[in-house]
């Protein structure tokens, strides 16, 4: 059982049904009757008579084919006859002829009709296609084969005439000439010679493009486009009514469709019926502007309606353009050169005619042929058209875009015109497989170019914060060039408090000075002896004197003053007990301090250098020096200082003080001369390891005592005895009998802390009453 | 100032206008301020380096490479003691030029090392533990200061004052906290009270330290007084 495929949903039908069952679209579409009973009614009726001969030529070539079925709104008359050219040729076309029905070809205009000559459509024919025929009778006694082949029409005759000249002539070997003017040819792989056929085989869909049919087989050919409307449709047509009219017919198609959005889109008010509106609406509508490139002045209607409206129009003009034939005797190509729409005239030519020559023209006097009034309207409308298409051709204006693609388009980044040089005045290619050509390619000039960097060409869309903030930077990168004056200096404040600290420091210790006395203090002896000056004066007390005392003179000349005070006191003690005294340090100038302050304490002693003091001179290293000296002390000191003259040469190591030490722990005390925590710090940490039994005493300025104390007030000491300050060494004195250096400068001493606390009590004073005024805040 | 020798006379007065020049810095910065200034620097320099070449390099480097002369230098004890120190040092010297300083690497990178081994071995076994065992054992009521002579109720105060002080320093210096939900990252209450005592001991400990400095300062501002008073005292007696 044979089936037809739904033209909506593509679901196989049964042949027997006109609907689908899946979808309910009409699966054969409604054709108007051509019964030979309706051909008097539709001959009353007014219908035209070439109209009815096309429709009797569809009836007779229609073949059921339920693939090719036409689509459910596709029931106007246009289309069938535009589905009509996509199907096989007719073998004999006046049998498929006679067998249309009348009715059709009353609506059928008469200068349609290829049948044989008939009188009563004889007479309605118009004039043109009357002398048309009359021309072709004569022809016809002419050449009786043409008689015996059946083919009545003129353009028929004139196809065999031109077949029969290409094989005479040998035309027929030039490919061109013949595949150009192949309507079929040109109509399926759209040829140079149907620019606006191929144009319009881009838009349509690809089975809407009818097949090749060979060339013999094609039928007597019909003015302009009709000669595709003319071929015989494959497609079942459903017959409409006889009596119906066929413009209210497609009127009704028309507003059937529009029921059904995607069958067809609505029709506006055309003067003809739309021919390829399912087509059209299988594309989007720039596709069809995109194919319709001569008509760039429709994009300014920006209706869709209108330009769905305007495209029928060109429509209209592209079917009139097949009618329209060039009237003059220049060939088509000459005659319309460059318009598409005159340029599909030579298929129609060359379906009677290969040749597109003057003779066709000569034969074929267009312009002599009467048009229906509808033609005529719209051949009016076509020229109207055509004219405005040939209007971008003559100069093409420029594309008006959109805001925001005109933002996208890039600026001219590319100079593209490149000046050429005439072939003499291109150079001769020197070198390389081109060697001898002019006019050789070079790419220097193309990359020397001087063109802006398409990255970034772009305009930057800032906002207005972005915008202050760039002005911001501008501003500052102005003020950085620019040079400011000098601000005027403030005024210099003298240091008043600064001048009267210091004046009354400088009073009072001047005051103490000048007027006391070695032997009479203004300011009271420490009356108790401080506690921890108690063990370190015996631990001097005791120590033995057969074995010498380390002192390591650790700090900076400046506190000499501080130190010829402090540590005065235990050199006078250790000379007092005439133990021998060897003197190093961590710190270049040390080896000079202690030299003078042995030379200071032992000039009351007549000390002699080798013999009651050895200097061992600069321990370099720091603390890992003071790790080798504790481990290895003969290895860490290599020479001495100030040695005397029989120890020239020698070192230090081979003075009678030190001839029996060879550790850190064989000297009797090891003390440390500092006015730093650092060199305190090291001499505890690495020395005390290798000190054995061997005491080891820290004599401190005021300021490194309190970092220094964990170490001696911890119930595993690592120093053994701390003095610090000149009030322990004025008790160190009292402990000694002795009036040193710290006893002459007690006075002073007191003066000048008496005036520091009194500024320090009175800043602090200051400072609690100006808090007190301070406003302050709720 | 009796009997003074022309040295020691001259030494003696440039000693005062010295001292004169940089006590003139009460009256602003000036240029006798800034020329002894210059002057001390520039001695303690070239000193320094006397010292070093006389007592450090040519000692230990040159004297005994001249001694023994060359034909010792293959021993070992040489080896050690006086070539690979010559290796080094030239070494070191490359660092002086830019494009030459990597050469100089080695040598600087044992100094940087043994430096610091023996600088952290030293802190470890010469301060850390002997003060964390004394800490501890400064909690035993019936411990006894050696030195200081401290025990009962006066240790006791003691030891919790350095407790208190130690923990609160410590935790003063502890500046991690848990973020709340507001976002703000602070301390807990207790922590801040523990921290604000900690502040308090660390002040007391600078001003004690200042207290110090200032102390030994006006003791050598009173031997630089006494010092000038000898000086006019003898051109005054003549």
């Amino acid at each position: 059982m044979a089936e037809q495929r739904c033209p909506m949903c593509s679901k196989m039908n049964s042949d027997d049904v006109d609907v689908c069952v899946y979808c309910g679209a009409r699966l054969t579409p409604l054709v108007i009757s051509s019964g030979a009973e309706d051909s008097g009614k539709a001959d009353d009726s007014g219908t035209p008579d070439w109209l009815a001969r096309i429709r009797s030529d569809v009836e007779a070539n229609k073949e059921p084919e339920p693939e090719a079925q036409p689509e459910a709104g596709d029931d106007d008359w246009l289309g069938r006859l535009r589905t009509s050219g996509d199907l096989p040729p007719e073998e004999e076309p006046r049998a498929d002829a006679s067998k249309a029905t009348d009715s059709t070809a009353a609506d059928v205009p008469g200068w349609v009709d290829t049948r044989s000559p008939d009188e009563s459509v004889e007479q309605k024919a118009p004039e043109w296609l009357k002398r048309i025929r009359a021309r072709e009778r004569a022809e016809r006694v002419e050449e009786p084969q043409e008689e015996q082949s059946g083919s009545g029409d003129w353009l028929s005759s004139l196809r065999e005439k031109t077949g029969d000249t290409h094989e005479e002539t040998g035309m027929g070997e030039e490919p061109v000439i013949s595949s150009e003017f192949a309507p079929d040819d040109a109509v399926s792989e759209g040829e140079a010679g149907l620019p606006e056929i191929q144009d319009l085989a881009d838009v349509l869909p690809l089975d809407e493009i009818p097949p090749p049919e060979p060339p013999a087989d094609v039928e007597p050919a019909l003015p302009g486009g009709f000669e595709r409307i003319r071929k015989p449709t494959e497609e079942p047509v459903e017959k409409l009514p006889a009596d119906n009219d066929w413009l209210e017919a497609f009127k009704e198609a028309g507003i059937a469709a529009d029921d059904e959005p995607a069958s067809e889109p609505p029709v506006a008010d055309l003067p003809i019926p739309d021919i390829h509106a399912p087509e059209i609406e299988d594309v989007t509508d720039d596709e069809l502007f995109a194919a319709l490139e001569g008509f760039e002045d429709f994009p300014e209607q920006e209706k869709k309606e209108d330009e769905r409206v305007a495209f029928h129009e060109l429509e209209e003009v592209e079917w009139m353009g097949d009618v329209e034939l060039p009237t003059s005797d220049t060939a088509p190509e000459e005659a319309y050169p460059e318009e598409p729409i005159s340029q599909h005239t030579p298929p129609l030519i060359m379906d009677g005619d290969a040749s597109p020559g003057a003779a066709d023209s000569q034969e074929l006097d267009f312009d002599a042929i009467e048009l229906p009034e509808w033609l005529g309207e719209l051949q009016e409308t076509g020229d109207k058209i055509s004219g405005e298409a040939k209007q971008p051709d003559e100069g093409i204006t420029p594309a008006t875009l959109p805001a925001w693609l005109e933002a996208m388009r890039p600026i001219d980044t590319f100079r593209s015109s490149v000046e050429i040089e005439p072939v003499d005045d291109q150079a001769v290619e020197a070198a390389g497989p081109l060697a001898g050509l002019r006019g050789v390619l070079m790419a220097e000039p193309v990359v020397a170019i001087p063109h802006q960097a398409s990255i970034g060409s772009g305009r930057l869309d800032i906002s207005e914060r972005q915008f202050a903030q760039a002005e911001l930077l501008h501003r500052m990168v102005d003020d950085e060039e620019r040079e400011l004056p000098l601000e005027s200096l403030p005024q210099r404040r003298l240091p008043l408090v600064r001048w009267v600290i210091s004046l009354l420091l400088l009073l009072a210790i001047g005051i103490s000075i000048v007027t006391g006395t070695p032997d009479t203090n203004t300011f009271p002896l420490p009356a108790r002896v401080p506690r921890d000056l108690g063990p370190f004066f015996t631990l001097v007390d005791e120590l033995p004197a057969e074995r010498p005392a380390l002192l390591v003179f650790d700090f900076a000349p400046g506190y000499t003053a501080e130190f010829d005070a402090v540590a005065s006191v235990v050199l006078e003690h250790l000379m007092r007990r005439n133990i021998a005294i060897a003197t190093v340090s961590t710190q270049v100038n040390g080896p000079l301090l202690a030299a003078r302050a042995i030379e200071r304490s032992g000039a009351q002693h007549d000390l002699v250098n080798g013999v009651d003091y050895i200097h061992l001179g600069y321990l370099s290293g720091g603390p890992t020096a003071v790790q080798l000296f504790a481990a290895a002390p003969r290895e860490a000191i290599l020479q001495g200082f100030f040695l005397p003259d029989e120890l020239e040469g020698q070192t230090a190591w081979v003075s009678p003080i030190l001839q029996d030490v060879e550790r850190l722990s064989d000297f009797s005390m090891v003390a440390v001369i500092t006015a730093g925590t650092d060199s305190a710090r090291v001499w505890a940490e690495q020395a005390h390891t290798f000190m054995g039994d061997t005491p080891l005493l820290m004599i401190l300025s005021a300021g490194a005592e309190p970092l220094v104390r964990p170490y001696y007030e911890s119930l595993s000491p690592q120093v053994d005895g701390i003095l610090t300050g000149l009030p322990q060494a004025v008790a160190y004195e009292q402990m000694n009998g002795l009036a040193g250096d710290a006893l002459a400068r007690w006075d002073g001493f007191n003066a000048g802390m008496l005036v520091v606390e009194a500024v320090l009590l009175t800043g602090a004073m200051y400072g609690v009453i100006r808090w007190l005024l301070k406003p302050r805040r709720s | 100032m009796p009997n003074l020798t022309t040295i020691d006379f001259i030494g003696t007065i440039v000693a005062a206008l010295l001292t004169v020049m940089v006590l003139s810095y009460l009256i602003g910065d000036n240029l006798f301020f800034r020329l002894a200034t210059y002057l001390f620097i520039g001695v303690a320099a070239g000193y320094a380096g006397a010292i070093a070449w006389y007592h450090v390099l040519r000692p230990g480097l040159v004297e005994p490479l001249l001694e023994n002369g060359f034909s010792t230098l293959l021993e070992p004890a040489t080896i050690v003691t006086l070539i690979i120190p010559w290796v080094l040092i030239i070494l070191l010297l490359f660092r002086l030029s830019p494009a030459t300083a990597k050469v100089g690497t080695l040598p600087l990178a044992l100094l940087v090392g043994v430096g610091a081994a023996v600088v952290v071995g030293g802190a470890l076994t010469g301060t850390l533990i002997p003060q964390s065992f004394a800490a501890m054992e400064t909690l035993d009521p019936s411990a006894q200061a050696p030195l200081t002579g401290e025990k009962g109720f006066e240790r006791l105060v003691n030891v919790l004052i350095v407790l208190l002080g130690t923990i609160s320093t410590l935790l003063y210096f502890r500046f991690s906290a848990r973020r709340k939900p507001s976002g703000k990252a602070d301390r807990s209450k207790l922590l801040e009270g523990i921290a604000f005592v900690g502040q308090i001991f660390i002040a007391i400990t600078f001003g004690v330290m200042y207290a110090g400095a200032l102390i030994a300062t006006l003791v050598v501002l009173t031997e630089r007084i006494q010092f000038l008073w000898d000086v006019v005292s003898f051109f005054l007696k003549g």
